[in-house]
């Protein structure tokens, strides 16, 4: 840690014009380790906090000379010493993020998913793990809706679809399990898995996922929702069926020609290797 | 967090203007000496006063309050 910064605030402090007239008792700020600036007209013009190792200045009510020097060596503190200024809400939400994803289970998952997927992806699944353990934490409604508006924001309709797709377990359970599923082949390469991950992703709204804890007729039922949709509304997107293992693929085979006969029309592709397979069902 | 000068909403604009920067009519930050230049993040874009979350080393790095904004600081803090 660069304290150069710290320690031209503690040396300003001893000088400063505040000290003298409002800290009545000696302090040893020699221990301090943090700097906190308010701007009100409520907080005293300096405090130490002794436990918290913390100096508190209140900007506001500082003397026009001890306003320009201290102003100074904050500006210094960032531009030559690499301090950083950070509103303390954001100071506390980037320590609790840092938390979060120090647990070994999501360091486990993000880094399983960081150089397999794009940045942007990675950055948006990183939010979705931060927002889903705020949200098992009890957060309140209007920080799990401003966190998904970060996301909104900033990737849009892709963002929001990673998010709900790994607020649905995929990521554990679909997306990890296609990636295992494709690695051992003797032609696997990482385009090839993105272009699956891909389409899994743009088509994920008229997608279906089947997984073992689903029955034929939960299955029949999710694929006719999807293609009621698209024929309500003239989508021009295809309803794809993915499958990862044995059993799954199997069941989707069987669940296949009941959809043909109730809907005669209706076009299909199926692309099977490495133990997944992806249906398309399209009009 | 280590290395860093936190502060409080209230005193955002105090920040501002120790780095020569202030808040136009719409809202964003813009340098005081050329008020029709909005500062920018490394992504380039504009940032409110609202968003405004701290500034980091180099050529004056705004940080927005945004979640991603926190992770690319989070990241450089621990490199």
């Amino acid at each position: 840690m660069n304290t150069v910064w710290l320690e031209k605030i503690k040396e300003w402090i001893k000088g400063a014009s505040f000290i003298k007239v409002v800290v009545n008792k000696p302090i040893n700020i020699e221990y301090a380790e943090n700097i906190h600036i308010n701007s009100n007209n409520n907080s005293p013009v300096f405090e130490y906090n002794e436990d918290r190792k913390l100096i508190s200045i209140n900007y506001k009510k500082l003397e026009p000379q001890d306003k320009e020097n201290f102003a100074n060596i904050a500006k210094e503190a960032v531009r030559r010493d690499d301090a950083v200024t950070l509103e303390k809400k954001s100071e506390e939400r980037a320590e609790d993020i840092r938390s979060k994803e120090g647990a070994s289970d999501v360091q486990a998952f993000l880094d399983y998913f960081k150089d397999k997927i794009s940045p942007d992806d990675f950055a948006v699944l990183r939010a979705a793990v931060y927002i889903r353990k705020r949200f098992e934490a009890g957060a309140d409604s209007s920080v799990i809706y401003e966190l998904k508006g970060d996301i909104i924001r900033k990737y849009g309709t892709r963002g929001l679809t990673i998010n709900n797709l790994y607020s649905s377990k995929y990521f554990e359970n679909v997306i990890k399990l296609l990636y295992e599923g494709m690695k051992d082949s003797p032609d696997f390469s990482k385009e090839e898995f993105l272009e699956q991950y891909n389409a899994m992703i743009s088509e994920a709204s008229f997608a279906v996922f089947v997984s073992e804890r689903k029955n034929a007729g939960e299955i029949r039922g999710a694929i006719e929702g999807k293609i009621i949709k698209i024929l309500n509304y003239g989508i021009k997107k295809p309803v794809s069926i993915h499958g990862i293992g044995k059993s799954n693929i199997e069941m989707i085979k069987r669940i296949i020609p009941d959809i043909e006969d109730k809907y005669p029309h209706i076009k299909k592709s199926i692309q099977e290797r490495a133990g997944i397979i992806l249906v398309k069902f399209w009009f | 967090m280590k290395n860093v000068i936190t502060f409080e909403a209230s005193a955002k604009k105090d920040i501002l203007s120790f780095f020569n920067k202030s808040v136009d009519s719409e809202g964003y930050i813009v340098e005081e000496k050329d008020p029709t230049q909005r500062v920018l993040t490394p992504d380039g874009e504009e940032v409110q006063l609202d968003e405004f979350a701290g500034i980091k080393k180099g050529s004056d790095i705004f940080i927005k309050s945004n979640v991603f904004s926190l992770f690319e600081l989070i990241d450089k803090l621990e490199r």
